[in-house]
């Protein structure tokens, strides 16, 4: 008796569309966010954070959903040490006093051609902004390499375009870009 | 124009040279110590010019900025009102030791065990040793000036080395403003400059040193030889050389391991990072 008064309760204070939303756990292996900025007005500078964390909730029927990533300030990689190990000193990324960057999802709406926008709030070295990922790829299903071909699992690609500056992040400036573009790899498999 | 002031080597060496170089000349002819200001303000000048004067979120950069700020006005308070100075080194020890353990929290407080306290505790003495060890050469100018260009020059080239050029600038800065302070008190007789110059120096340039090897990678041993500085700048010289004889021995003298401390960085991490 207990147990059908409380899946009253459920269904009547969510809505159908929320209960039907997934949660998936993001898959650190398949994610990675990376990035380019212009160095001294020479060449673009490419580089991608190595350790990310978080989760994602996506109804397929409705392309609703949520994400929020965890990224790694430390795992900073651009292929050169020294470089990296001055991206995670105060002049830049401070890592050793904000370790995370975080990016958390306010509202996201996925089309029917597999693109669409999320927004949300990123946070770099303590600084909070407002910012719009434009998805230009989203797909879900069975993982094909699962042997037991039960792993369901989404994907997505995203790309934006920030000012360090808005962050704080100021050394260098305007020699070392200003503009940030972003590209993120995102896989997330279902709880 | 604006090449030029986007320039690391204008902002952190000519641009406090010539504050510092005018505000100690003004200074000068204000008398008291006002001279003295010379530092802060050549600090400040290349603050302006790198970071600004942004202080939200709190960050360990602008903790010292504004940590610098407040010192200046305890030296200039320790100048103005004839305290007993006889406890004041054990103060600065435990106030700049204080600051230091404000600095260095947010990594602190993920560390854990023995890790934790070596980090603890050596930052805390090399801060407070800094603040109160420079301090006590304030009534030496030529030593005291002499020991702000040493460890000012060496913070800063330990910590751009060590992979922090904005850390590296803030302390090049203190080095190059000394240089000018330096110049006045060589050439010009009677030029006091007092704690409002010394506290400041001291603690802004342990405080750099400490943030280079927290948030950085300058390693313990180049501190522990930046250490060295004032001690050496205690060093008697002869009142009977000519001024300009004094500063260069001074110089020679402070130099040494701070040079060292450079060199032993140099060695371990390379050149410049940009």
């Amino acid at each position: 008796m207990r147990k059908i008064i409380m899946s009253v309760i459920v269904f009547a204070v969510f809505p159908a569309g929320v209960m039907a939303a997934d949660s998936f756990t993001i898959d650190p292996l398949h994610t990675f966010p990376n990035f380019t900025i212009s160095h001294l007005g020479f060449s673009t500078m490419h580089g991608r954070f190595g350790k990310t964390s978080g989760k994602m909730s996506f109804d397929e029927a409705k392309g609703t959903g949520s994400v929020e990533v965890t990224i790694d300030a430390a795992s900073v990689n651009t292929g050169f040490v020294k470089r990296d190990d001055h991206l995670r000193s105060p002049d830049f990324l401070n890592a050793a006093e904000f370790p995370e960057i975080t990016f958390k999802s306010t509202k996201a709406k996925i089309g029917n051609d597999a693109s669409g926008v999320v927004e949300g709030n990123l946070t770099i070295a303590g600084v909070t902004k407002p910012v719009t990922l434009k998805v230009t790829r989203m797909h879900c299903g069975i993982n094909p390499m699962d042997p037991k071909k039960e792993q369901y699992r989404c994907g997505f690609d995203a790309e934006t375009s920030i000012k360090r500056s808005d962050f704080g992040v100021k050394f260098a400036l305007p020699a070392i870009g200003d503009d940030m573009n972003i590209a993120l790899e995102v896989e997330a498999v279902r709880d | 124009m604006q090449d030029l002031l986007t320039n690391p080597a204008v902002q952190s060496g000519i641009i406090p040279f010539i504050a510092a170089l005018l505000v100690g000349l003004l200074g000068k002819r204000l008398g008291w110590y006002w001279a003295g200001l010379a530092l802060l303000v050549g600090f400040v000048a290349t603050v302006y010019v790198t970071v600004g004067f942004q202080f939200q979120p709190w960050t360990s950069t602008r903790k010292i900025i504004a940590l610098g700020f407040a010192a200046t006005v305890f030296g200039g308070l320790l100048d103005i009102y004839p305290w007993s100075r006889r406890w004041l080194p054990a103060v600065l020890l435990i106030v700049a030791a204080a600051t230091v353990w404000w600095l260095i929290w947010p990594v602190l407080q993920r560390r854990e065990g023995l890790d934790a306290w070596l980090l603890g505790v050596g930052s805390l003495l090399y801060g407070g040793w800094c603040a109160a060890a420079m301090e006590s050469l304030r009534s030496r100018p030529v030593h005291a000036v002499a020991a702000v260009v040493a460890l000012g020059f060496g913070t800063g080239a330990v910590t751009l080395l060590g992979a922090s050029a904005l850390l590296g600038q803030l302390g090049l800065a203190l080095g190059a403003a000394a240089v000018a302070l330096g110049l006045l008190v060589t050439f010009m007789r009677n030029t006091e400059i007092g704690s409002l110059a010394m506290l400041p120096a001291g603690v802004l340039l342990g405080l750099i040193g400490v943030s280079g090897h927290v948030y950085a990678k300058v390693p313990w041993y180049s501190l522990a030889l930046l250490a060295l500085v004032p001690v050496c700048a205690r060093v008697p010289l002869s009142p009977q050389w000519p001024r300009w004889l004094q500063a260069l021995s001074a110089l020679l003298l402070v130099g040494a391991p701070a040079g060292i401390a450079a060199w032993l960085v140099w060695r371990v991490a390379g050149g410049v990072p940009l």
